[in-house]
């Protein structure tokens, strides 16, 4: 009798061991912060309050995306896995950086082209202009130093000769 | 009474050459107004208009059906465009379900429900709150609302039978029989 219990005793403490190791080893789901899906959201745009980055706009629409940011966090989607989800669903307007594609070059190449055009065309005109005053000073001269005294005298010379 | 004239040409003028710098920067600066000028006018144009052709779709519907334009042939088409976070499309949302309710056997009219900017949890969530069941999907990266240069859900355009926007409606319908009256107008063309 005093065998069986001792038995029983190891059997149900075995048990709890077993049932505790199981509790132990489960995963804990990984909730992500508010900055960990503010800090993806800032690089975002919602298409139904324009121009205002997704982690700081207040409407339901942008708090349902935010929602998903997390979700998708918490499915082990990456950064760059959010983003291109995203993108796939609603096009390159909602990404603040918006992908190398298409008529996108345009916004990253114009400005640079502009630039230079522009220096270019300040350069020469800065050039031409300074080129332009140094002539006129240059005609000018002649007509600064004039004097009446000269001038007659300049004149009775050429009677005379 | 030949007199020849004589025209003296200054040759120290110096002559004015286009140069390859000037022509390229003209050619960028022109492009870049034709660009700004193409994207103006899109912006521009507003909604659809009655009469017009009505943009052809496929839909991914959220319960994994594909609706192409091939079942749209001989039909009138509903499209309404909402979002879940839209109120305006809670006021119709049950009106639309009671008329397609009303005309889904009869296999002369489709409703299209497109879900603009949402999540699909909250889009299911709706559709699960207001008892939707016509064909709704997600617009994937917005082709279907830039195609029908949708300014703001709810939007709702009648197609008839030939491909014609028949009716508009801009913001939420008045009423069931509003919905019933533009449907029938449309049956009736």
């Amino acid at each position: 009798m005093k065998k069986f219990q001792i038995i029983s005793i190891f059997i149900i403490i075995a048990v709890s061991l077993i049932a505790v190791g199981n509790v132990l080893a489960q995963e804990p789901v990984p909730t992500p912060s508010a900055d960990e899906v503010n800090s993806i959201a800032g690089n975002m745009f919602c298409p139904v309050c324009e121009n205002i980055p997704l982690d700081v706009c207040g409407t339901e629409a942008c708090e349902m995306w935010r929602e998903e940011i997390a979700d998708l966090l918490i499915l082990g989607f990456s950064e760059d896995e959010i983003y291109e989800y995203f993108y796939e669903r609603h096009g390159d307007m909602v990404l603040a950086t918006p992908p190398l594609k298409g008529f996108n070059w345009l916004m990253y190449i114009i400005p640079g082209v502009a630039m230079i055009i522009g220096t270019v065309f300040l350069f020469r005109y800065l050039k031409n202009t300074t080129k332009q005053t140094a002539a006129e000073e240059i005609e000018e001269k002649p007509s600064e130093i004039k004097d009446p005294y000269l001038d007659k005298l300049e004149e009775e010379l050429k009677k005379r000769n | 009474m030949n007199e020849k004239v004589d025209i003296k040409v200054d040759e120290t003028e110096p002559k004015r050459k286009m140069r390859f710098g000037s022509l390229v920067a003209w050619i960028l600066l022109i492009a870049f107004f034709v660009v700004l000028a193409m994207q103006m006018f899109k912006t521009q144009q507003g909604v659809l208009q009655v009469g017009e052709d009505a943009p052809q779709f496929t839909l991914e519907t959220y319960d994994g059906r594909v609706i192409t334009p091939e079942d749209w042939e001989g039909k009138v088409v509903l499209v309404n465009f909402w979002a879940s976070f839209c109120i305006s499309c809670k006021d119709e949302a049950r009106e639309l379900e009671e008329v397609w309710q009303f005309y889904k056997d009869s296999g002369d009219v489709l409703f299209l429900g497109v879900a603009w900017s949402d999540t699909k949890k909250a889009a299911l969530g709706y559709m699960e709150d207001y008892g939707i069941t016509y064909a709704n999907g997600p617009d994937a990266k917005h082709q279907i609302t830039d195609a029908y240069r949708m300014e703001a859900v709810p939007e709702t355009y009648i197609i008839d039978r030939n491909g014609k926007i028949s009716s508009t409606a801009i913001g939420p319908f008045s009423g069931v029989d509003h919905i019933k009256l533009v449907i029938e107008n449309a049956l009736d063309n």
